[in-house]
């Protein structure tokens, strides 16, 4: 177990998760102020929401239909247009959205994101994660072969490790290459994060190239889809161009605290953590 | 490679029960994870299916199960090949095989391999079959 997540694989409150995005080579570093469901990290969903008779993609060619209403048809995944969302559960109804519990505004939430670890009984059903909804990420030599649930690769079985960020759908794929039709449920592991990004360039400059400990997430974005950069600029910078810190070596320290300050200026003041001032510093010194 | 924290392992039980009518057949299979039954399970690629235990009781004649795999499933008339037996004495009431032994591995190399149960009586009768599997990357 990592020094900065706990038994649930959720960063534990004042460390740092950072989440790279490979599509654009920039890193997003949060500390983690709080955990806003401490004592409720688990969420029985129950089965993938599907419905009798709709159409899935088949191994064999062409489509087939699901057999009943919650169970996985054989030989079949989720097609690219008719990615899955997970809708709130009727007890929960009172989300954002009425068909993605996960999905939060930037202007509301922009402090906040969800740390997920879907979990999918049986594990040996394939799972995707399409970053926007409708986007199939994972490629083969740059783009010349787009991946997913329907391909050799490009999935995991039984279950995924996602961030979901303000202002971005995502959308869950799903492929049973068995010859049987399966019921099935959803555990979801989260954490409702508050968070902030630290508004010191060292700090960013030690986390990016790992002096400080952090969880790190790596989101299977490729394609570097317009909507993810208006996300992040939304969220963290007000509309500004801000979509992350580029990552640098040790020997370009120097440069890297230049333009990581320079980024910094660009946050959300609702979202960067700035340091004490050195007033305050003063004050404290005097009072001791 | 997949982040540790996600479980890909899975441990099913499928069930079946000799149709009393015919001394020799394929079960059909059910388990509480299957929608209906089917007659053989195809194991995913990359994925290895162990047989943890097979259990065969019930019958009031010899019940020889044998466990069946072929490469193929989707040729017209696949080539099984005999991968175990167990035989259910009818002189006791229950036989359980595999238990606290080696698991029987059957590895998915193309998507293509799947696994089936006959049962073999010397007269039909009524009998269950219990199959502890577990699917698991290979």
């Amino acid at each position: 177990m990592s020094i900065v997540t706990d038994d649930y694989g959720l960063v534990k409150d004042n460390e740092h998760l950072v989440v790279f995005v490979p599509g654009s080579k920039k890193a997003l570093p949060f500390r983690v102020l709080a955990r806003h469901n401490r004592g409720g990290e688990i969420l029985n969903y129950g089965s993938i929401p599907i419905t009798s008779g709709e159409s899935w993609g088949s191994y064999d060619g062409g489509t087939t239909t699901a057999p009943a209403d919650n169970v996985i048809p054989n030989r079949a995944y989720t097609m690219t247009n008719s990615s899955k969302l997970f809708t709130p559960p009727g007890d929960m109804s009172n989300t954002y959205s009425s068909t993605d519990m996960f999905y939060i505004p930037a202007d509301d939430f922009r402090n906040r994101i969800f740390h997920i670890y879907m979990d999918l009984t049986p594990h040996f059903i394939r799972c995707g994660i399409q970053i926007p909804r409708g986007q199939n990420q994972l490629r083969y030599q740059n783009n010349r072969v787009i991946l997913g649930v329907d391909k050799t690769s490009g999935w995991q079985w039984g279950g995924l490790e996602l961030v979901q960020f303000p202002e971005i759908n995502m959308g869950y794929m799903f492929g049973n290459d068995t010859n049987v039709d399966w019921y099935n449920s959803v555990v979801f592991r989260y954490g409702e994060y508050i968070i902030g990004i630290p508004g010191d360039a060292e700090t960013i400059f030690d986390l990016l190239n790992k002096n400080r400990p952090a969880h790190w997430l790596e989101l299977p974005i490729a394609s570097y889809d317009s909507t993810i950069r208006a996300g992040f600029n939304k969220t963290y910078a007000d509309g500004r161009d801000f979509d992350g810190f580029k990552l640098y070596s040790k020997e370009d320290k120097a440069y890297a605290l230049n333009e990581y300050a320079a980024e910094i200026s660009k946050l959300s003041p609702e979202v960067v953590i700035s340091k004490p001032s050195n007033t305050n510093v003063s004050r404290q010194r005097m009072v001791r | 490679m997949a982040p540790p924290r996600i479980n890909q392992s899975e441990l099913i039980t499928f069930r079946g029960t000799t149709n009393g009518a015919d001394v020799a057949e394929t079960f059909s299979l059910y388990s509480t994870l299957m929608y209906g039954t089917d007659e053989y399970i195809r194991i995913p690629k990359g994925m290895k299916l162990k047989i943890h235990s097979i259990r065969v009781m019930g019958s009031n004649t010899d019940t020889l199960v044998s466990v069946k795999y072929t490469h193929d499933i989707t040729a017209a008339i696949p080539t099984y090949v005999d991968i175990d037996y167990e035989l259910q004495d009818n002189a006791v009431d229950i036989r359980i095989s595999e238990e606290k032994k080696k698991p029987i591995i059957l590895p998915g190399l193309t998507g293509d391999e799947a696994v089936a149960f006959d049962w073999l009586q010397t007269d039909a009768s009524t009998a269950y079959l219990i199959v502890e599997v577990e699917l698991t990357p290979a």
